[in-house]
Parts: C-alpha cells; structure tokens; sequence
C-alpha cells in the first residue's frame, strides 16, 4: 500500500500531521485502494482512534487504518509526543481546576477526534474518542467518507480491489498509438491493394483502439472487474442486436432473392 | 470484527442517506455512470445496427459514396480522440490537487468538442446541400439519425464539461471531489469510443 497524495490529502483534512505521515513511510490501509487489511495484527482507525484488530480476509473500506506498530513508531496519532509548550499548557489546565477535556472534544465534529488525540498521546486518547459524537456534519464532506456508526460499513469481505491508475505519460503515450492506428486505417482506405481485406483490417484496428480508451483512459484495465460486467455487458448485447439486424434484413434479403 | 462495530450498526437498521455510502465497495455514482454506459451501449448497438441493415437498400441517391469526405471526417476523429487524452489529463490533474491544469484541460477538451460539434454542423449542412435529407433515402435517416444523437451526447458532454470548469473556477470543485471529473471523463470517453466504431462502421468500411 503506497501512501498516495489522495491518502495524504484526506489524512490533511483530518488533522492528521501528513508531512510527519510521509517523512514516516507509514502505510495506510483503506479510502482508495481497498488494499487486504493485515490479520490479527492492531490497526488503529484513523478517523475514531480506537485500535482494532480483524481476522483474515478483509478489506478496508473508506476508513482509513494504520498498523498501531508503525504509527508508535513513527510517533503519530496518539502516540505523538506532546510539544513542551502543549505539555506546560495541560499541565497548567489540570493545576487550575478539573475542566474535562472530553467535554470540550465533544463539542467539536468526530472528525477532529484524532487531531485531539494527536495533541494529547495515548492515555487521552480513549477519553477523547470516547466523548465525541458518532455522527459527524455530512455537509463537512462532500466525497462521501463514512463517519462514526455508520463507518462500521467501511470495512467488508465484499470490498474490491483496485489498482492505482496510470500517470500522465501513460496516457500521452496511449494517444500517440491511438493517432498512429487512426493514421494506418485512413491509409490502408486508400490502398486499392488491400480492398479485399480491408474490412477485417478496419474491424481490427477499430477494436484496438476501443480497448485502448476503455482500457487505459476509462481505467476499465485498473478499476474494479464488476464495471467492466456493467459496460461489457451493455456492449455484449449491442453486439447481439447489430449482429441480429444483419442477419435479420440481409439474410431475408438473400431469402428473398435480393430485394 | 471489534465488538465496537455491531451496536452502531445495530442502530442504524437503514442505510444512511450518505453520497459516498455503499453496501457494495464501489462507489455507487460510479457504478450508475458505468450501468448508464451499458444502457448507452445498446442504445448506440441499435442505431448502427439500423443503419448497417439499411445499407445499400436506398432507392435514391445521394450513397455515402456521393458525400463522405473522409479526409475531413479524419480530422474530425483525431480531434474527438485527443479531447480524450485532454480529459484524462484533467483528472490527473485534480488527482494531484492542481487546480490550474485542471481547468487548462477541461476547458481544452470542452473546446476540442465544440470543434467536433462544428466540423459535424458543417458536414450536415454541406450533406444537405448535396442533396441528403432525413427524409430523402434510407441512407440519410439512418445516418442523421446516428451521428445526429452522437453530436447530441457529445453536446451533452461540453456542457458537463463547462459546467464543471465553472465549479472549479469558483471554488466549487475541491480534490476530494475528483469523482466527479472522473464520472464526467467516463462519460466523455464514452462518446469518443461510439465515434470510433461509427467513424470505422459508417464512413470506412465501403458499402
């Protein structure tokens, strides 16, 4: 699992210290890529705190989670080391009286529970999560990440897997072999000495082309296998019914005798 | 599963009225996109179909052999297929968070389509000028009828297009919502891949 920009950018969003995520190579399961969460292994999740530990078999979700080992190792989430002057303040807060910093957790939107158990370590960071509401402002996220209760659907055996998509050059080079094979059937229309194959060649090198764009710029090559059954489905049955009509009107038309 | 899992889920018998909510793993916007596709498939299968059962049978001219302008329609399907490579540049574009190329890229392949969308104006309109209507032949109902709902899609497409550079440009089109430039990319690319089959089936492959 490679920590991608779109991983980093969610992380960002959240609270969480991305520069330090990055600088730590930390491996993020979950939200993009529905990457195989390790068994038995403690997982923290990054959106509530709580460490969770799966058996085998699952796949993470819109949740993100990062193994507790490499987030202690890395000194993230819970297990960041307070900032001296962060230290003096809570330590100053606990002198001047017994204000509950769960109370004031609570008053902020779950998604900010991790930033606060960043700043507080491991001990706060149960009180914390603990306090904060289950339901998040939906209008606080417009892509869609599960929050609270209902995140409990962000990890399933049903979850798929997808692969990262290519980058800018793989597309370029696509177009390029996408022009040259527009090229070669405008040329080969013109040459009187492939008339008799011409129609198979057309027919070849359209159907290359069409895979290519499906393939590479529709990521039907990379995203999940149940969308290439949707498309290709549709596609399978449009076959059928240009393939039938041609059979249908020619094949009576021969019937016929012609006309 | 953790114990902390099953009493939220317990308590939310009905699925939450969430957009990025799935049962499935796949995101569901995606998903319609990909079964609207499918759907869209047929829809084109049997207008070329159509028009390939209507080959050679119009009892009067103009044949496509009288009007087609191949060179010209080449053109037209190299613009078409690199508008494809510039709307995947935008999505890779807001997938790494550049709000700039973004917009460069859609507003290109917004642009890329209004020429096809005008190369296709001008065909028709010199098409009837040489005789072909909707209602002349066989020939030219088919054939209106096909390429005319395939520049209906890719009108259909500018406008997605140009509404979505709009939404970045006033800051309505953040990098979490790049679904929404991949959903309109699919669409796109979609409509180029009709226009290789109709530009090979109709225009290339002779009668």
């Amino acid at each position: 699992m490679v920590l991608d920009s779109k991983a980093l950018e969610w992380a960002s969003q959240h609270g969480l210290d991305t520069a330090a995520l990055k600088k730590a190579k930390v491996p993020i399961y979950g939200k993009w890529y529905f990457p195989e969460l390790p068994a038995d292994v403690p997982l923290v999740n990054l959106q509530t705190g709580e460490i969770e530990t799966f058996g085998a078999g699952f796949r993470a979700g819109a949740i993100l989670y990062v193994k507790e080992e490499d987030l202690k190792r890395a000194r993230l989430g819970p297990y960041a080391v307070p900032e001296p002057a962060e230290e003096a303040q809570e330590q100053a807060a606990e002198a001047a009286g017994p204000e509950p910093t769960a109370v004031a957790a609570a008053e902020q939107p779950a998604t900010s529970s991790v930033a606060t158990a960043e700043r507080q370590g491991p001990s706060r960071a149960a009180t914390v999560v603990a306090a904060a509401p289950p339901e998040p402002s939906r209008e606080s996220d417009p892509e869609g990440v599960e929050h609270g209760a209902g995140g409990a659907h962000a990890v399933a055996q049903v979850i798929p897997h997808e692969q990262p998509h290519p980058q800018s050059g793989t597309y370029i080079t696509i177009a390029i072999i996408l022009a040259v094979i527009t090229a070669v059937e405008v040329t080969v229309y013109y040459v009187q000495a492939l008339a008799p194959v011409l129609v198979p060649i057309l027919l070849v090198l359209s159907s290359v082309k069409f895979a290519l764009v499906a393939g590479f710029f529709m990521h039907l090559k990379f995203d999940h296998k149940s969308f290439l059954g949707f498309f290709g489905g549709g596609l399978a049955i449009a076959g059928t019914i240009v393939v039938s009509l041609i059979f249908l009107f020619h094949g009576v038309s021969r019937a016929a005798g012609g006309h | 599963m953790h114990d902390a899992q099953a009493a939220p889920l317990g308590r939310h018998a009905a699925p939450p009225a969430h957009p990025g909510y799935t049962t499935t793993g796949l995101d569901h916007r995606k998903m319609l996109m990909w079964l609207f596709l499918g759907s869209d498939c047929m829809f084109f299968g049997s207008l070329i179909g159509t028009y390939l059962a209507y080959r050679g049978r119009s009892l009067s001219g103009p044949t496509p052999h009288d009007v087609f302008d191949i060179p010209y329609t080449s053109v037209s399907a190299f613009v078409l297929l690199m508008s494809s490579l510039t709307m995947v540049l935008a999505l890779a574009a807001i997938q790494h968070g550049d709000k700039r190329r973004l917009q460069i890229w859609l507003i290109t392949t917004a642009l890329l389509g209004m020429t096809f969308l005008g190369g296709q104006f001008y065909e028709f309109t010199t098409f009837y000028d040489e005789g072909l209507s909707l209602q002349v032949n066989l020939f030219g109902s088919s054939f209106f009828t096909l390429t005319g709902f395939h520049g209906a899609h890719v009108a259909g497409g500018v406008f997605w297009l140009l509404y979505l550079t709009a939404a970045s440009i006033f800051d309505r089109l953040n990098p979490e919502a790049s679904l929404y430039v991949e959903i309109a990319g699919l669409y796109w690319h979609f409509v180029d891949v009709v226009w290789i089959v109709i530009f090979t089936v109709v225009y290339l492959v002779p009668v």
